[in-house]
């Protein structure tokens, strides 16, 4: 009751929407948000709710095609949000996310060009697959499962290691994390640091020796906001020594401004000490380093707090500093 | 229309990381677009050299390969020549470099370890004279990618030299060496600074409206999030308190300030690269709807059309935000399409090539951004053209040529030739990024020599294939670049089918998802080295002869 009384008031609101200009389309959706608020607060749901904002951004959009037009476009905006939350969720896997990508593509594409089945689609699709009830011989199907034109479920399509890749998904969703800092709100973006040199050396501050890498130094963020440095590295020429060593090797590392090991204004020395445990990149790092190989090309670039990064820098590819490098 | 940068840019940041955008923007890094354009100018330099007897005498390997090219096809005589005649008309290009400054108005600083000790660098030009007006050919300093760009540091690369043996070719003169080619280099990684090129709008409604990353965060302190539950805060507010994840430290915030939020017009360097890729697979059965060869299309991304994991999670990210392109902030919208008259639609344009059926507002908002079909990189490519052929005199002609430099470089991806942002874009690329100069053998003078020998030879056909067109078509002040484009990509697509290796979804989403070291190791077998040497090659020999023809068109 509520949606078919909603859908009458927007039809008929919506009707006058006529944007002439960019602004007036970005106030045009304004407008309609607002709306949509409205709409939460008379007690609808919020999928409900954005399946209306759907619809008004496409009139907004489009303010030149058919009502029932938009009623299109916006279900299938609609049903792709609420298909991509469940994605994310694990409600869908990755074979059925990808199902629904292909079939929504097919059917606004054919229903963009059959005015009949847009204007019964507005009349009513219950199980919301996007076949109109008056068409549809499979009621109940899932939303997001494909169907064929009368609205009945078709296979599926395997994906080859698809159970792999879902997997590795779901544990690097569960485990990914990304940086944040209120205080880098409105930093700008951190300009690129360089690379200067590494080698042996003192890390007074610790009261270590090991191996110090120089990085040109990042400024001009504001109070709290720190840097974080991003260095990658692949290590060459392997020591002849050791016949097992890869003829390469990548390695990452991240190290943070309260890192630095001097207080100098334009550069920062990072150090990896002898004899401490570290993480696994930094342990691996100070091995190659160390007896493994004797070049390595390096690049760097700088991470922020609002997870924004400076371009990297050019790779460099050097030796040890001849004179070390002392924190 | 207010236009709020900061906080749209750490919620675009913050769900890019959260939800994989990096990969669908990114291409080559913009130092290897830089270092193949520069390596392209060093060899034509050499060429030139030879041709007019004048290669140092410190550059006689190099002068061997060249020569013994010439004893086995005569006709390669003609091409150094043409290559001495460009050369002049490069170096008077303007550098189109603006000086940077920082702060307090002052030229930046360089490194203390380098030749300027923690000194800005003293361009010394002549009283009056602009650096971006003054010719490439008497600059005094090579240039990082980052000049002028996001508040680069010193901007110089102190490091910098010509590759492997060219650097006997390209000597000091008059206290510098000749920054022509890494000039052209730094504007060929431009476009990939072109954040206005894809603008978006969000339609989502809970992101804007509700809390998004609730928790207790404490102001100043960097905390790490888990990016589900960062995806479910803003979509379903309810999951929040179920988030343990975000509890890290004291100090409870809401970012309420969402609430303001302008969503109608945001940018973000993850969305300049969705019109850097040009699709080659075969049309049909693959739909394209708008030029004769489609850029990014997301729906049928991949080199059998099928969109990897990765690729799916850039569809959750538009979908889930409700990003779509916003048609009259974004540049790209408007240049990347190739019509024959304003508001004209396809038709064959001024270089034979199928041009662009016009698209509106209406055509390109309705769905969200990734159900797009992008403008492909040879557009790209030939708008730069248009724009450099008209100011080849002013001081954004560089700029304009970078384009089309850009979109060579591109196109030697073979992830950009099939519409990836998956299938081991981002790790094939980073590992070619970190190999480059084992690929080229820039600290080998015998794998240097057999570089520019390889170089030459391959830049000869694709000279050849310009000079064929002109003649075919009676234009002689053209280059097809469109087509230049077009068949550098699928010459790459070609390579890449044959080594079965390069497409690897697994590296990608271990790459965002697990070890970016193990996702990189997954290129760096000894075919994959042989497949991106070949294609780094092929592009940096394409873009000698494009400078070579270049020249002529604006003589």
């Amino acid at each position: 009751m509520k949606t078919k009384l909603a859908c009458v008031l927007v039809l008929a609101v919506s009707a006058g929407t006529a944007p002439a200009s960019a602004d007036s389309v970005d106030d045009c959706i304004a407008a309609w948000r607002q709306t949509t608020r409205w709409l939460l607060q008379l007690g609808f749901e919020r999928d409900q709710a954005r399946f209306y904002l759907e619809f008004f951004a496409a009139r907004c959009q489009s303010p030149g095609e058919p009502l029932a037009t938009s009623w299109l476009v916006g279900r299938v905006n609609w049903d792709r949000a609420r298909f991509a939350r469940d994605f994310a969720t694990g409600a869908l896997t990755v074979e059925q996310y990808a199902a629904s990508i292909v079939d929504r593509r097919r059917k606004l594409a054919a229903m963009r060009a059959d005015p009949d089945a847009q204007a019964a689609l507005v009349r009513g699709d219950a199980d919301l697959d996007l076949v109109p009830d008056k068409t549809d011989s499979c009621p109940g199907t899932p939303s997001w499962h494909p169907t064929d034109s009368r609205g009945c479920p078709t296979t599926v399509p395997r994906r080859p290691g698809a159970a792999r890749e879902e997997r590795r998904l779901r544990r690097g969703l569960a485990t990914a994390r990304v940086l944040y800092n209120p205080s880098c709100d409105g930093a700008p973006k951190p300009p690129t640091p360089t690379p200067l040199a590494w080698g042996r050396g003192m890390q007074t501050k610790l009261g270590t020796q090991g191996f110090n890498l120089a990085v040109a130094k990042v400024t001009g963020m504001p109070p709290g906001c720190e840097i974080f440095y991003e260095i990658e590295f692949r290590f060459i020429d392997p020591n002849l020594g050791d016949p097992t060593l890869p003829p390469s090797k990548n390695v990452g590392v991240v190290f943070v401004e309260s890192e630095d090991l001097l207080t100098e204004p334009t550069h920062a020395v990072f150090g990896l000490p002898l004899g401490q445990a570290l993480s696994p990149g930094r342990t691996s790092a100070r091995q190659a380093f160390f007896a493994q190989y004797l070049r390595v090309t390096w690049r760097v670039r700088a991470v922020t707090g609002s997870a924004q990064a400076s371009p990297w820098s050019a790779p460099v590819t050097q030796g040890p500093a001849p004179g070390g490098v002392d924190g | 229309m207010l236009h709020r940068p900061s906080r749209v840019a750490t919620l675009v940041a913050l769900f890019a990381h959260a939800s994989i955008l990096a990969p669908p923007a990114s291409a080559h890094n913009e130092p290897i677009h830089q270092a193949m354009t520069d390596y392209a100018y060093e060899v034509l330099l050499a060429g030139a050299l030879f041709s007019t007897g004048s290669l140092p005498a410190g550059a006689r390997a190099v002068e061997d390969r060249l020569r013994r090219l010439a004893v086995a096809n005569p006709a390669m005589n003609g091409f150094y020549a043409d290559m001495a005649k460009a050369l002049p008309v490069l170096r008077q290009l303007k550098s189109g470099l603006v000086e940077e400054i920082n702060l307090l108005g002052f030229p930046k600083e360089c490194s203390p370890f380098g030749p300027f000790q923690g000194q800005p660098a003293d361009w010394q030009l002549p009283a009056g004279q602009a650096l971006e007006e003054t010719q490439m050919g008497s600059l005094r300093f090579p240039v990082t990618p980052t000049f002028a760009h996001h508040g680069a540091m010193c901007g110089i690369d102190e490091d910098w030299k010509p590759s492997g043996a060219l650097a006997t070719v390209n000597l000091p003169v008059g206290g510098h060496r000749d920054h022509t080619g890494v000039t052209l280099g730094y504007h060929a990684a431009g476009p990939d600074f072109r954040l206005h090129d894809w603008r978006m709008r969000s339609t989502t409604l809970e992101t804007l409206q509700d809390p998004f990353v609730s928790g207790s965060i404490g102001a100043g302190v960097s905390a790490l999030v888990f990016a589900l539950c960062a995806i479910a805060c803003g979509i379903m507010p309810v999951l929040c308190p179920a988030c343990p994840a975000i509890a890290a430290g004291a100090g409870g915030i809401v970012i309420d300030e969402i609430m303001s939020l302008d969503a109608a017009e945001f940018e973000h360097s993850d969305f300049v690269g969705m019109g850097h890729h040009v699709d080659v697979k075969p049309s049909p059965p693959f739909t394209s709807v708008f030029d004769d060869r489609r850029g990014k299309f997301a729906p049928e991304a991949g080199p059998t059309g099928v969109p990897d994991t990765l690729e799916l999670m850039t569809f959750v990210l538009f979908d889930l935000l409700g990003w779509h392109v916003n048609f009259d902030a974004s540049d790209g919208a408007k240049n990347y399409e190739i019509i024959l008259f304003p508001g004209g639609s396809g038709g064959i344009g001024g270089d034979i090539h199928q041009n662009s059926i016009n698209r509106t507002a209406s055509d390109w908002e309705p769905e969200t951004a990734i159900h797009n079909q992008f403008t492909p990189v040879d557009n790209l490519a030939r708008f730069g053209w248009r724009g450099f052929v008209t100011k080849a005199d002013t001081a954004e002609a560089a700029e304009q040529l970078g384009f089309s430099l850009h979109a060579l470089g591109d196109a030697s991806s073979p992830m950009h030739t099939v519409g990836t942002a998956g299938h081991g874009h981002r790790p094939y690329e980073d590992s070619v990024d970190m190999k480059y100069d084992e690929l080229v053998g820039s600290e080998s003078q015998s794998q240097s020599l057999v570089t520019i020998e390889q170089v030459l030879a391959r830049a000869f056909l694709w000279r050849q294939l310009i000079l064929a067109w002109r003649t075919s078509t009676g234009i002689p002040k053209d280059v097809p670049l469109r087509d230049m484009v077009t068949l550098l990509a699928t010459i790459t697509k070609g390579k890449a089918d044959a080594s079965p290796s390069v497409w690897k979804s697994n590296a990608s989403l271990e790459y965002f998802f697990g070890s970016k070291d193990a996702a990189k190791a997954a290129y760096e077998s000894s075919a994959m080295t042989a497949l991106q040497r070949d294609t780094v090659i092929e592009a940096i020999a394409a873009k000698l002869a494009f400078l070579v023809s270049t020249a002529e068109v604006i003589q």
